[in-house]
């Protein structure tokens, strides 16, 4: 009786979880074994059992291993990787200045600061990025006018462009979970590394830098995830030439036709952040380290 | 004679509140010297211009007959165990404690031996691989004490640290924090809001009050002959009386009943009062009393005697007798 009122508790969360997660990725893992029929859409399979054993099952993962869908994957990963550490270098001083030395009525001032672009809707915000950046831009015209520059800068369509937007969108997931762990940060504990001989310097690295590191790995999961599958950035800012893996995979349930092959390269790429995930859960364990994620 | 430390009119100010009030003392190397008073007294922020975490609004500081202005805590002579201990959370005792070890020169191959000395000297040997949050309070206390102690301090600041054992522990801690204080010769400044602590461990106490130094005095000097009426109530109940041209003081436990009064001549002094309450508490009943002029007494007498609902009961008319030693006139006393 019991049990059976906790299984009732949980299926809200079941019905969420297993609806809106587990039945679509059930349904992309199908989709990905197809082949495509001439709209794109799943071509019908008449007999499975000899389907299954001439391998085409496998030929949608087989297609996506092609060059030049892996330099695609390569530069979809250095891009994450290269905004989440511009994020960490730039969100860590902005954490810390507002959770250790301001008021706290100008900390709520900042954290609403930093979250207020949630406001205007991302598209909107990207597309505003376009006016910065563009040949005839704010940007090249100001610089322009001030003579730093004789002709206008190509920064439009290009990776630098992409890099912005996504470092731009990404800034704030890096900031919120940075400052909620230096905000617990015991003040004493700095205090304490002074008194023992440490300077500012060495009191950041010793005590700050690692009793901070929870939000470090959140911030880093929070930006890195978002942007290895980020493809409105590099639609509206990367031009043809900038194709993330986040655009292959849409390209291929739209314009591509060929949503099998889509569905497949969408897998690989979860299968693919979750091993991350779980090797450095493994890493951080076998460290001693507490693992939130 | 060489001062550990020289407190000199030293003054802070936060915002329009005056902390600490030109505060002039000297504390002789090896002592245990005891800052006492009430919350808010300014004893922790005197204690952190010490320790070079305030700075002194007028006034200066020598640590050692050297000029503390200006030096940044890391460079300062003096350790400090914080009152919630401070210890960093993601370290190991071990490493809790050689954390101020490399800012010294102290060789690497050394470091090991300071440390397991360290852990000997407050009876923690065989913890040092734990972590803050595996240990009980008082072990988490030792470790913080281990970890100023280790880098052998020539002045050991203390904020309050037994404020957070339980009472039993906390008694043996103070005879044990004494005993360690007395074996290394170091100088203690000691800050404190219960007497008692302060009179068990200390070798002299500057009781606070309002940011001012209301006494300074070797213990028993404090408790036997307060300054004023603020010391002699912080130390224990103290009655006040007044004579026809001064007033004084007579502890609790220095007044005794008698039927008659005390005769004119003698050793002693005496006063009619009337009994208006008798609370037995074991060691002590402690009754309190009124005068013929309407002014509550407190009187305190041990229990030596089987225990007599009888003697001395409410609504008894009785005269309390002091020996004239014990009635200490008040010198300084503030309005």
């Amino acid at each position: 009786m019991k049990d059976r009122g906790g299984l009732a508790l949980l299926a809200p969360t079941w019905l969420v979880l297993g609806g809106l997660l587990l039945l679509p990725l059930a349904i992309l893992v199908g989709v990905s074994l197809h082949q495509p029929d001439d709209a794109g859409n799943a071509a019908p399979v008449s007999d499975w059992s000899a389907y299954l054993h001439s391998g085409d099952w496998t030929g949608n993962y087989a297609q996506s291993l092609h060059p030049i869908y892996l330099r695609i994957a390569v530069r979809s990963l250095w891009l994450a990787v290269a905004t989440t550490i511009l994020c960490l270098l730039i969100g860590y001083p902005v954490a810390y200045k507002i959770a250790l030395t301001e008021s706290a009525n100008r900390k709520n001032l900042l954290l609403a600061l930093a979250v207020v672009p949630f406001w205007t809707s991302f598209l909107i915000r990207i597309s505003a990025w376009r006016l910065i950046l563009q040949d005839q831009g704010v940007l090249n015209v100001m610089l322009m006018h001030m003579g730093l520059i004789q002709s206008p800068l190509k920064l439009m369509d290009t990776p630098l462009a992409v890099m912005i937007g996504l470092v731009y969108g990404e800034l704030p997931f890096m900031i919120l979970p940075l400052y909620a762990s230096l905000e617990k940060l015991d003040r004493t504990l700095l205090e304490a590394s002074a008194d023992l001989g440490a300077g500012a310097g060495e009191t950041f690295r010793r005590v700050t830098l690692p009793l901070s590191l929870p939000g470090v790995i959140a911030g880093c999961v929070l930006v890195f995830i978002p942007g290895i599958g980020q493809f409105i950035v590099s639609d509206l800012l990367g031009g043809s030439r900038t194709m993330l893996i986040g655009n292959l995979i849409q390209n291929q349930f739209t314009s591509g036709r060929d949503k099998p092959l889509g569905a497949a390269v969408a897998l690989e790429l979860t299968a693919a952040v979750l091993a991350m995930l779980v090797a450095y859960a493994i890493i951080a364990r076998r460290r001693g380290m507490e693992v939130a994620l | 004679m060489d001062c550990a430390v020289e407190i000199r009119s030293v003054s802070k100010r936060f915002g329009d509140f005056l902390a600490v009030d030109n505060v002039t003392l000297t504390i002789a190397p090896g002592e245990f010297f005891s800052l006492l008073g009430p919350s808010g007294c300014g004893k922790t922020t005197l204690l952190r211009i010490l320790a070079g975490f305030e700075h002194p609004s007028s006034g200066s500081i020598l640590i050692g007959g050297i000029e503390m202005a200006g030096v940044p805590p890391y460079d300062r002579p003096v350790n400090l165990v914080f009152q919630q201990y401070a210890l960093f959370p993601h370290l190991t005792v071990a490493k809790n404690i050689a954390f101020g070890l490399r800012y010294q020169q102290v060789a690497r191959r050394d470091r090991g031996k300071r440390i397991s000395e360290a852990l000997e000297m407050v009876r923690l040997s065989g913890l040092d691989q734990r972590k803050p949050d595996q240990l009980s309070g008082g072990q988490r206390q030792r470790v913080a004490l281990a970890r100023a102690l280790v880098l052998r301090p020539r002045v050991l600041l203390l904020d309050e640290p037994l404020g957070a054992l339980d009472q039993k522990l906390r008694k043996e801690m103070q005879v044990e924090l004494k005993n360690l204080q007395k074996h290394l010769g170091i100088t203690f400044v000691f800050v404190t809001h219960d007497q008692e602590e302060a009179l068990t461990m200390s070798d002299r106490i500057a009781v606070m009050n309002g940011g001012k130094v209301e006494q300074a005095d070797a213990s028993a000097t404090i408790f036997e002959r307060p300054a004023t009426r603020f010391v002699a109530a912080f130390l224990g109940a103290a009655n006040v009386l007044e004579d026809h041209t001064t007033r004084f003081i007579v502890r609790p436990e220095k007044l005794f009943f008698r039927p008659d009064a005390a005769p004119a001549g003698g050793t002693s002094d005496s006063l009619p009062v009337v009994i208006e309450e008798r609370v037995y508490q074991g060691i002590n009943t402690v009754w309190t009393v009124r005068t013929d002029t309407g002014q509550r007494l407190t009187v305190c007498q041990q229990n030596t005697e089987p225990f007599d609902p009888a003697a001395a009961s409410v609504g008894d008319r009785r005269h309390i007798w002091w020996d004239r030693r014990h009635a200490v006139p008040l010198t300084e006393d503030r309005p």
